[in-house]
């Protein structure tokens, strides 16, 4: 139970938490102190005055943001003492940099002018000296204008606490003083990886998102809370639209990723250009035409009515939702008896526990991982696996080809090593296991042993592989020439493998989302639903159910992959 | 009641502050029963009378030398001086040239862009000798300060209003915008 | 050599300054039109990320902001190498028309009206808007609304009627709702009969100052405009379009490949450049642009009112270019109907309020060139970039600019033909800038720069000894 204390604020009584801020039992308390580089997600920096208060017996005005309550305390947060400090500190700020208004992406939405509008300013009182100062537009979907920056640091604490990345720190001093990469590295050179955390949490326009610049404010967009569909991490999301149209995607504070992304979710997608299917096509005369949703049913079940079961093969991508999977498995292999299976790994043949949390993985002191390359495949995992590192934190990695993790790992063994591997977790007080594809079953075996100590984390090499292991579903395409190949794919690109089985097939059908050298040689071609179309659920790496929302309508034309097979099923 | 009087003028300015003025629209027509318009960018006038105006109004940035006569003699001639749009409050778009060398720009503008055939940099007397481009309050005292790119039709109007009444404007709400 | 001065010019958009050079019979010698401002939007925004442009451009002039947002978009669009859905450049041009109709409206009005319908000689002190409300208030009412009709256009789709936020690489951010849609077509009949009247007004001056217009600064110039594949005249996109004095084509190109047919020419005596077209070299191959040069080198207009006024426009050079200076005014009131006739026609449009405003693009590919027609004549925005999409080079040749020789001619012509060296009046003077507004020039946007100045007229012997004095 924590111990509670009772202070004033603004003539109220009040009630907070011992080891809580000012500024953290003001806004528990309904107060509003504002504040710039302060944000909830990273640690308290004091950088920007704003947050500034007067506390009784204090000598000066003290930052809310990092001052700890006390019994008995008596502050003020709106007093005229306070009122002239943040208006001077606004007119430093100003007066420092380049700040235009009239041209700037964020204007409309920035909390260094809100604050200025809150507090009347109308001029400046200091002569601007107009210092040249650069613009870095060396990354390629961020843009950094050192002009409009008020060094709150936000970016290099997020950089460091939640994308654990540490590549941003400031270089120079005093009037001086830039934020900057690596050993002052134009950004799009540097050990920056893209992950944009920085980005969503600038309180100003300087960092600038190329693709929605001046789409639109915050009051004129929609924000749809969904699902990242592009790894098994499974990251909360808002995708963020205008009119029908997706402009970014942000990270959700509130579920297991707290806020981050990586680049794979938040900037790869928005930036597909690839040519979208937009309706289903028949093969005719060699030519692959566009025909009725009917039509396409009607030749898929013309072929199916005179095929048997076992010489029809129906895979899925695992980067699909639970009910699509569900439904694919009940109408290809319940109905038409056909063998079924997913495109990727799933783990299903090691018998190994889930359900690791990434907020309990940041707290744990040993951390073994085996068969995966996080920080290429799980990006967000990988930088919770850092996060853990920095507090402390033992990373034991079992890898014997080249891995992105090498450089963080304070063990490293080759996989015939594992056993030293595991008797480390098991002297150790909270140790993970994260096991990936590339984990053999011998190693499963192994690793079993620590099922009373360890947590465990799987990382499926697909979204949804979690699902695909629910329902028992092998992966690979190995059954032999057969009559009938259903492959839905959605956005994945199936490699050369799959491609070749398909083309054995007397009959192809693709179901997908985009143009690509396996809908050249399909029979027929179904269009699926693109990312942010998508509406059901899927699973998380912590083994949670998580809702997927569309983002914009459905467009016309489409029909939900689930409901594509509900269709077939019934004109059968 | 007496009229009172206004007079306007632009130094490096685009117009859309006198555009945002006219998108008054009706509301123009009902001020100008309680102001005179005396000098300004669209009357024939070509300075501020003589015996001075109560309310003077001044656009766009400080950027050569004929801006510095012209803010020098509106501040003389008025009680009032309105700062008005983001030029003339805190400087504007105008300022970005500071960043550059004077010749350089020049240079890019007279001899080096792709179209110009021959070309030198302008230096007839008749013409003003650019400056550093600063806000009129670094060069006069300015007494009321109305922001925007540009204010909207609203807050001008607010802003006159105020004046015409005999008050000093304070800026709330939709009024103060910097952009 | 005695030198007369007037400065500033007022009732323009801009700063700008007359010298006037007398012989020692007192007639005038030569006269310059001095454009007197800079500010170098083109080094200051080296170094900006392109799509920035879209914003700060329009900073160049805020009477025709859209103008600049709408060619740095086109200009955007080719660095990025895509073109924008149907829907997208739709809402683009029906910006441009509203824009069309408020800038088109107000210099007839506010700028050129005061000297037109009140006098040439009329007190100064009443010669501007303020009078003509005061001569005929419901005139007045009428152009305020027509203005804001157009106004609210733009302001409509970008969200504030000067500066606005609509367009982005490859589109636009927003539809038009159909709400928004409807409100406009509900006005927009009455707002052609307020074009149609001011149209009645000039046709009724022209007619009664027959002898002034065919005195008035008339002189020889190629002509410059935008066209379609069918020579129907175009404000938004299409192929430039060059003639000679009698109207024969010189040349129809590509906007895109500018700089095999235009260079510009600089003097010592003012920041205005002089464009020419290359190929006749300087000073034969300067033009005119705007609405005179839009028209004489049109071949029709696609909507049928202003059509039938193009008609009649044509019909006054007899089939050759129509050449004197103050049928300017008359043609930007038939391209206002055309803009009025053109917005209607984009609303009843069954796909104005789809939602298919952008296309997605991969990244900067460089170099992109953007130009349309704003009301005062041809508007270049041409753009390099670094790989990274930041601005390395910028060239902008804005409208007026083309017409600077033209002005100047005028301004010498009228000086000429009015001016007396042993006596000035200030009608005399006003005539003079008369020829300039013609033109409607925006200085601002020319010499992307602005300033102002009070004039003082002085007639001067050689020493500097002053012979007479106007001021105002």
């Amino acid at each position: 139970m924590d111990k509670m204390v009772n202070l004033r604020m603004n003539g109220r009584q009040i009630r907070a938490r011992a080891g809580q801020t000012v500024l953290e039992a003001a806004k528990a308390a309904g107060i509003d102190i504002p504040s710039l580089c302060h944000h909830p997600a990273i640690t308290p920096h004091g950088a920007c005055r704003i947050c500034l208060v007067e506390i009784e017996r204090q000598r000066t005005l003290q930052p809310a943001c990092t001052f700890p309550v006390a019994e008995g305390m008596k502050v003020e947060t709106e007093s005229p003492k306070v009122i002239e400090e943040r208006k001077f500190v606004l007119q430093m700020l100003f007066s420092e940099r380049n700040h235009y208004c009239m041209f700037c992406e964020m204007s409309g939405d920035c909390e260094l002018q809100a604050l200025a509008y809150r507090y009347g300013m109308d001029h400046w009182i200091y002569q601007n000296p107009y210092p040249k100062i650069p613009v870095d537009g060396t990354r390629k979907y961020f843009i950094m204008d050192h002009n409009r920056c008020i060094l709150c640091r936000r970016c290099i604490r997020a950089c460091s606490e939640l994308a654990a990345n540490n590549t941003l720190g400031v270089k120079f001093r005093g009037a001086r003083t830039m934020v900057s990469a690596d050993m002052d590295a134009p950004f799009g050179e540097s050990t920056c990886v893209a992950c944009g955390t920085c980005l969503q949490v600038c309180p100003t326009g300087s960092l600038v998102d190329r693709k929605s610049a001046y789409t639109g404010r915050n009051a004129q967009v929609d924000r749809t809370k969904s699902v990242c569909l592009f790894c098994s991490v499974g990251c909360g999301t808002e995708i963020v639209t205008r009119a029908g149209r997706v402009l970014r995607v942000e990270g959700e504070w509130e579920e297991h990723n707290r806020g981050v992304l990586c680049v794979a979710g938040r900037f790869e997608p928005v930036y597909d250009t690839r040519a979208r299917i937009k309706t289903p096509l028949l093969k005719k005369n060699g030519e692959r035409v566009p025909v009725t949703w009917d039509e396409a049913f009607d030749a898929i079940v013309r072929r199916l009515k005179t095929t048997q079961g076992n010489k029809v093969g129906a895979w899925t991508t695992c980067k699909t939702l639970n009910l699509t999977m569900s439904e694919f498995v009940a109408v290809f292999q319940g109905k038409i008896g056909a063998g079924v299976g997913v495109l990727e790994p799933t783990l299903a043949e090691l018998e190994l526990p889930v359900g690791g949390s990434l907020s309990e993985l940041v707290s744990s002191d040993c951390i073994l991982v085996i068969g995966a390359d996080p920080l290429s495949d799980h990006r967000v995992l990988g930088y919770h696996i850092k996060q853990a590192r920095m507090k402390g934190a033992q990373l034991i990695l079992v890898s014997e080809k080249a891995n992105e993790m090498n450089r963080f790992a304070d063990k490293r063994f080759l996989p015939d090593e594992l056993p030293k591997a595991i008797k480390i977790c098991q002297n150790s007080v909270s140790p993970f296991v994260v096991y990936g594809g590339g984990t053999t079953q011998k190693d499963a075996e192994k690793l079993a042993g620590l099922k009373r100590k360890a947590h465990f984390i799987p990382l499926f090499p697909a979204t949804n592989g979690y699902h695909a292991k629910v329902l028992g579903l092998q992966s690979g395409m190995n059954n032999g020439p057969l009559d009938i190949v259903y492959l839905l794919l959605e956005d994945s690109i199936p490699n050369e493998e799959v491609v070749k089985q398909a083309q054995s097939a007397k009959f192809l059908v693709v179901h997908a989302s985009y143009h690509g050298p396996i809908t050249q040689v399909a029979d027929v071609v179904l269009p699926s639903l693109l990312w942010y179309e998508q509406e059901g659920s899927t699973y998380n790496l912590e083994g949670k159910k998580v809702p997927v929302r569309k983002a914009v309508p459905l467009p016309d034309g489409m029909i939900p992959e689930n409901e594509v097979f509900t269709q077939l099923a019934a004109r059968l | 009641m007496a009229k009172v009087k206004v007079a306007m003028d632009w130094l490096a300015a685009c117009a859309g502050c006198e555009m945002s003025f006219l998108d008054m629209d009706e509301r123009l027509v009902q001020l100008l029963e309680k102001i005179e318009l005396t000098s300004t960018p669209i009357t024939d006038l070509k300075h501020p009378p003589k015996e001075g105006v109560t309310v003077g109004i001044l656009s766009g940035t400080v950027n050569n030398t004929t801006n510095l006569e012209v803010v020098k003699e509106m501040r003389e001639r008025c009680k009032i001086l309105v700062a008005l749009g983001d030029c003339a409050v805190f400087g504007g778009i105008m300022t970005m040239r500071n960043f550059f060398d004077m010749n350089e720009a020049l240079k890019r503008a007279y001899v080096e862009t792709e179209s110009t055939v021959e070309g030198t940099i302008p230096s007839s007397e008749e013409l003003a000798k650019p400056l550093k481009a600063c806000p009129v309050k670094d060069v006069a005292k300015v007494d009321v300060f109305l922001p925007g790119c540009p204010p909207s039709a609203d807050a001008i109007h607010y802003v006159l209003s105020e004046l015409v009444e005999g008050r000093i404007p304070v800026l709330t709400g939709e009024n103060l915008k910097y952009d | 050599m005695q030198k007369i001065t007037i400065e500033p010019v007022t009732r323009i958009e801009g700063h700008a300054k007359v010298t006037i050079y007398l012989n020692n019979k007192g007639k005038v010698d030569r006269a310059f039109l001095h454009v007197n401002e800079w500010r170098g939007f083109e080094k200051f925004t080296e170094g900006r990320p392109f799509f920035e442009m879209i914003q700060i451009t329009p900073r160049i002039c805020g009477i025709c902001p859209v103008s600049h947002h709408l060619a740095a978009a086109k200009a955007c669009d080719h660095v990025v190498g895509v073109t924008p859905p149907r829907v997208a450049r739709l809402l683009r041009e029906l910006m441009h028309m509203g824009q069309f109709i408020q800038s088109h409206s107000m210099h007839f009005f506010e700028l050129a009206g005061p000297d037109l319908l009140l006098g040439f000689d009329a007190d100064p002190a009443i010669r501007n808007v303020v009078g003509l409300v005061q001569a005929n208030p419901d005139l007045v009412l009428k152009a305020v609304r027509l203005r804001g009709f157009g106004q609210d256009i733009i302001r409509k789709l970008g969200g504030k009627r000067i500066h606005p936020n609509h367009s982005i690489p490859g589109g636009v951010n927003a539809p038009l709702s159909e709400k928004d849609r409807d409100e406009i077509l509900s006005q927009i009949d009455d707002m052609t009969e307020v074009v149609k009247t001011a149209l009645t007004v000039a046709k009724g001056w022209f007619e009664a100052n027959m002898e002034v217009v065919n005195n008035f600064a008339v002189f020889s110039s190629g002509y410059m405009g935008m066209v379609d594949e069918e020579g129907g005249l175009q404000l938004y996109d299409g192929r430039l379009r060059l003639v000679d004095k009698n109207g024969k084509k010189l040349e129809e190109f590509d906007p895109r490949d500018y700089l095999e047919h235009i260079g510009e020419h600089v003097e010592d005596w003012s920041y205005l450049k002089f464009p020419f077209y290359l190929k006749l070299g300087w000073p034969k191959g300067t033009y005119r642009v705007g609405p005179l040069g839009r028209l004489n080198v049109a071949d029709k207009i696609n909507t049928p009112m202003a059509n039938k006024e193009f008609e009649n426009f044509k019909s006054i050079g007899g089939g050759k270019p129509v050449e004197g200076t103050l049928w300017y005014h008359y043609a930007r009131l038939v391209e206002d109907l055309y803009a009025i006739e053109r917005a209607k026609e984009i609303l009843l449009d069954p796909d104005v309020t789809s939602t298919d405003i952008a296309t997605d693009y991969a990244g900067p590919t460089g170099e992109g060139v953007g130009c349309l027609e704003a009301p005062r004549g041809t508007l270049f925005h041409h753009y390099k970039t670094d790989p990274n999409g930041m601005l390395t080079k910028v060239n902008l040749i804005v409208a007026t600019g083309h017409n600077n020789w033209a002005m100047s001619n005028a301004v010498e012509m009228v000086a000429k033909t009015y001016v007396d060296g042993k006596k000035l009046t200030e009608g005399m003077l006003n005539r003079v800038e008369a020829a300039i507004r013609a033109y409607d020039p925006c200085l601002s946007c020319s010499t992307h720069a602005m300033g102002a100045m009070p004039m003082v007229i002085e007639l001067m012997e050689p020493d500097g000894t002053v012979v007479d004095r106007l001021s105002r």
